[in-house]
């Protein structure tokens, strides 16, 4: 059989195809009135997703064994790859990729369907054909568009290219997949909205199983993209780890949908309402995650990330109208079912905060989708080749983001129904007194800590010149002033929002230690009112393991301040270039002095190593030796590579990447970064995490609790924990100074090798 | 105790009791801290360290020269990076070009028109300020503010069919009430309208 491996992959990816379509069928007919057929819709949803499984078997096997037939295994792997990084090559490229995304697909819908088991019944045969149609467009666009198991057709090289260098790391064996399992899980929630609206069980019924599936996705792909956030700004050296690439914004687009919906299914739960609303924003979710793979992998606008340009995109036009006009058809089609049980009693109330919540976040979400598909949109339409760089987006999305910050401080505050004016001004009172305390401390201590509390932000809209104007017309040149000005108005406001945010941290995180406080005294008062005591922690665990949704809910949300603080570091952030002959020093951002010591050079059996040496001083105290280094690699395609060097603080992340060493002269030249609270990302992320572990924990008092989701949930929180702590254990710090003896030899000027390779 | 004692296994579904549970969720954290802590126990001399596939020079040297190479996209074939960023030969070349450009005296503008001009417009990082290149910021705004101003009429909406489903609640809760000032519903009523209502939604 082994003989004829991509034959046999090749006729496994058909039986895929098979399956899925006679599960599809079957679960039709059980839903049409034949519930008998249920039990084989779910015998062949598990010997569906088995064959997916024999697929990645195979693949994995074509890897491992050096299977260089195989176009994808050729193209991703080489001999001298170790098991590892064979396993990253399978989906290091777009073939295998989508494999596993199947795969992925597969998993979650096994899991789903074991889960229902005898609940759901209803349900049930529609939630398993809409997964086995997303697991057959799948296997569709594996036949015919990019199968991994395409062989060369010039026969099999002698070895492999092997897997790109940018891609051997370990932000990249741990990126994707979460990623991934964040998009493909949205397909569970989809299906049962699918199946509510066509059954009509548009009760309280689906959006219960649906908000937990949901929250599951929303950790994965809060996980994925902070992983991938931070695989950037390791890999791409620019000193920052967010630039706005179409990529980047694909793939948090469904977070955005997906966030909107975590909070505004409350809604429904406790008032019975928004639920169009609801089925909209799961629906959108779903659309979106296609939309960004659509995005990803046809090719159709440059970034960094993208897959080579491939021919998938007409699969994927399709499919995207498919999915599209099938929930708008059913939603409309089900619009007398979804109209609201209630209304609101209050203007000032949670629904109506949590409502414009969702304004903001959707907001949020489309400014970032026109951006991303601008140049798109404009080529086609307006027949003009368009770009979108980092500038615009940093200069008109921080109002907005800001405003949503807002938003997530003040709704806690508002009570459920109606907020009377009494409970108004007593939820207020202390978050907005530190709100002033956050800001006079601010003030106060700006100059020491080197945070202004304003900063100068630049208008992208300059005012015409003199030539430009002449060659308008009247009302061109208006237009250009209106927009210069918005644009001033804009800048202007950019520059204060170092200090608001501050503010609005200090705010936020008063309104957490509020609610808490006001939970553990109305516990401590409950127990001594029945004659108990409890002392304070008691308390606290109690009331965090009585409603650990809400409470949870609050974590992330202090997860989500320190991201924000971590965003408003850019603003005090400093870059700076600079050569340095051997043993100069320079200053960065006042508190930072590096002295470059040496640089040296190295080789091993897979690259040569040029490392510099630099010692950093903090405040004139010495902290240890950075080696931001460069690796020229000894591969077929003459990779080479700079290698970051980072001095972490909590304050400030110096960053320092060599670009350039003159052999003879050994001046080299570096590139200074230094960012402050770069390390609350990581902080941050890691809260969330802890947040939605906490609200997905499983309440061992009910029994459909334990039975429904306590082992899926379990078996989650401790992957994503597992995950999430092995990534803090490998997050980069600084290294230790060498002692003596340690580290590459000291090498004379006659040892060096010709001048770099030119990185071009 | 074996694992299959401690559930019941009827029909397809496991049925564990919380107090078995309990314990494997303790195991379960326990196996989760270790796979936690067992990382930091292997030592790792790379960490640190990541790659960045080019080295080179940027050299920006005012904020002029920032505004305008950060607005121009590097045609060298690396994708999306600006010239304030790439650090290869071929956009130092361009850098040095338009150093001599602003040296002559031309402005952040012209130069951004005659780059376009050259390399082709999807190499401006910046949507220009004119004509319908306006409705990439046009459009989200106006859908924003839009947003706004439909969240709050819907709310406002909601809330007087909210208020006025509530004052026919009261009156018919007035109707309720007998000649002899006692209420004909009581609390009973009241909690089995709930109950059938939970019932409906169930």
């Amino acid at each position: 059989m082994w003989q004829s491996l991509p034959e046999f992959g090749t006729v496994v990816l058909y039986a895929i195809l098979a399956a899925a379509a006679y599960t599809f069928a079957v679960s039709l007919a059980a839903g049409a009135g034949r519930p008998r057929l249920l039990s084989a819709a779910r015998f062949g949803a598990y010997g569906t997703i088995a064959l997916v499984g024999l697929a990645v078997l195979t693949l994995s096997y074509a890897f491992v064994s050096n299977d260089f037939r195989l176009s994808y295994v050729s193209r991703y792997s080489d001999r001298g790859m170790t098991t590892a990084y064979l396993f990253v090559a399978l989906w290091g490229g777009q073939d295998g990729s989508w494999l596993w995304w199947l795969f992925l697909t597969s998993v979650f819908s096994g899991i789903c369907v074991r889960w229902m088991g005898r609940r759901y019944l209803e349900l049930q045969p529609y939630v398993i054909a809409t997964l086995m149609s997303v697991l057959a467009f799948d296997a569709v666009l594996l036949i015919f568009a990019v199968s991994p198991f395409a062989v060369n057709l010039g026969g099999a090289p002698l070895d492999g290219e092997g897997l790109n260098f940018q891609l051997r790391t370990f932000y990249m064996i741990i990126h994707p997949p979460s990623l991934y399992i964040g998009f493909t899980s949205c397909a569970v929630p989809f299906s049962f909205c699918v199946a509510a609206l066509v059954t009509g069980r548009l009760d309280s019924e689906w959006i219960n199983a649906t908000r937990k599936w949901m929250v599951f996705s929303w950790l994965f792909l809060t996980i994925g993209n902070v992983l991938g956030m931070m695989w950037a700004y390791e890999e791409l050296g620019w000193g920052g780890d967010w630039a706005w690439d179409p990529v980047e914004n694909a793939a948090c687009l469904p977070w955005w949908t997906a966030s909107a919906y975590v909070h505004s299914t409350m809604i429904q739960e406790r008032r019975g309402m928004l639920k169009v609303w609801n089925v909209f924003l799961i629906c959108a979710t779903f659309w979106l995650t296609i939309f960004g793979t659509f995005l990803t992998r046809s090719g159709l606008i440059s970034s960094v990330h993208s897959f080579a340009k491939s021919n998938i995109g007409e699969y994927f036009m399709y499919y995207m109208g498919f999915v599209a006009a099938t929930c708008v058809g059913l939603i409309v089609w089900r619009l007398p079912r979804l109209r609201a049980e209630a209304s609101f009693d209050n203007v000032l109330s949670r629904e109506s905060a949590f409502v414009l919540n969702n304004w903001a976040l959707l907001g949020c979400g489309s400014f970032i989708a026109v951006a991303t598909t601008w140049p798109l949109f404009s080529e086609f339409f307006l027949n003009y080749k368009s770009s979108v760089g980092p500038t615009f987006y940093n200069f008109w999305l921080p109002i907005p983001l800001v405003l949503l910050f807002a938003l997530m401080c003040i709704a806690p505050l508002m009570g459920w129904r109606k907020t009377s004016p009494e409970l108004l001004k007593k939820s207020f009172i202390w978050p907005l007194a530190a709100m002033f305390v956050g800001i006079c401390v601010h003030f106060a201590i700006a100059n020491t800590v080197r945070m202004a509390p304003f900063v100068k932000s630049p208008n992208i809209y300059p005012m015409p010149d003199a030539a430009a104007a002449a060659a308008m017309d009247g009302g061109t040149l208006f237009a250009s002033k209106v927009v210069h000005h918005i644009g001033a108005s804009i800048a202007w406001i950019n520059g204060k929002l170092p200090l608001v945010v501050s503010a609005l941290a200090s705010f936020k995180l008063a309104v957490v230690i509020q609610e808490f406080a006001r939970g553990v005294r109305a516990r401590q008062h409950a127990a001594r009112a029945k004659g108990e005591s409890e002392n304070l922690l008691l308390s606290f665990f109690s009331l965090v393991a009585k409603s650990r949704r809400r409470y949870g809910g609050y974590i992330v949300h202090i997860g989500v301040v320190l991201v924000y603080i971590h965003f408003a570091g850019r603003a005090w952030a400093t870059d700076i270039e600079a050569s340095l002959p051997l043993g100069e020093s320079l200053v960065i951002d006042e508190a930072y002095t590096v002295k470059y010591v040496d640089t040296r050079r190295d080789n091993d059996p897979e690259k040569m190593v040029i490392i510099s040496d630099l010692v950093v001083y903090e405040r004139g105290k010495e902290k240890g030796h950075l080696f931001p280094a460069r690796f020229i690699y000894k591969n077929q395609r003459g990779d080479n590579s700079t290698e970051v060097a980072r001095h972490i603080t909590l304050r400030d992340d110096l960053y320092v990447t060599m670009a350039h060493v003159d052999p003879k002269t050994k001046i080299a030249t570096f590139h200074f970064h230094v960012n402050p609270f770069a390390v609350f990302l990581v902080i941050g992320a890691g809260i969330m995490l802890f947040g939605a572990f906490i609200s997905l924990w499983p309440d061992l008092q009910q029994e459909q609790e334990v039975n429904a989701f306590s082992y899926v949930r379990a078996a989650v929180g401790l992957t994503a924990s597992a995950m999430f702590c092995a990534m803090l254990v490998f997050f980069p710090r600084v290294l230790p100074a060498p002692t003596s003896g340690a580290g590459p030899p000291t090498i004379s000027e006659s040892d060096w090798a010709p001048p770099l390779p030119s990185s071009e | 105790m074996t694992l299959r004692k401690r559930f019941s296994w009827t029909g397809r579904r496991w049925q564990p009791s919380p107090e078995p549970l309990r314990r494997w969720i303790r195991v379960a954290l326990f196996v989760g801290a270790v796979l936690a802590i067992a990382p930091t126990l292997i030592p790792n001399e790379a960490i640190g360290q990541a790659h960045v596939d080019k080295g080179g020079t940027v050299g920006i040297q005012n904020e002029t020269e920032k505004a305008l190479f950060f607005n121009l996209i590097c045609a060298c074939g690396c994708p999306r990076e600006t010239l304030g960023t790439c650090t290869c030969g071929y956009a130092n070349e361009r850098r040095d070009e338009l150093r001599a450009m602003l040296g002559q005296g031309m402005t952040v503008q012209g130069i951004e028109e005659a780059y376009g001009k050259r390399f082709g417009t999807h190499f401006l990082a910046l949507p220009p300020n004119k004509g319908a290149s306006r409705l990439i910021w046009a459009l989200p705004l106006v859908a924003f503010i839009a947003g706004a101003f439909l969240v709050v009429s819907l709310l406002r909406k909601w809330t007087r069919r909210g208020q006025a489903s509530a004052k026919i609640a009261d009156a018919a809760a007035a109707k309720d009430v007998g000649e002899d000032g006692v209420r004909k519903r009581d609390a009973y009523d009241d909690k089995l309208d709930d109950e059938l209502k939970e019932l409906d939604r169930e």
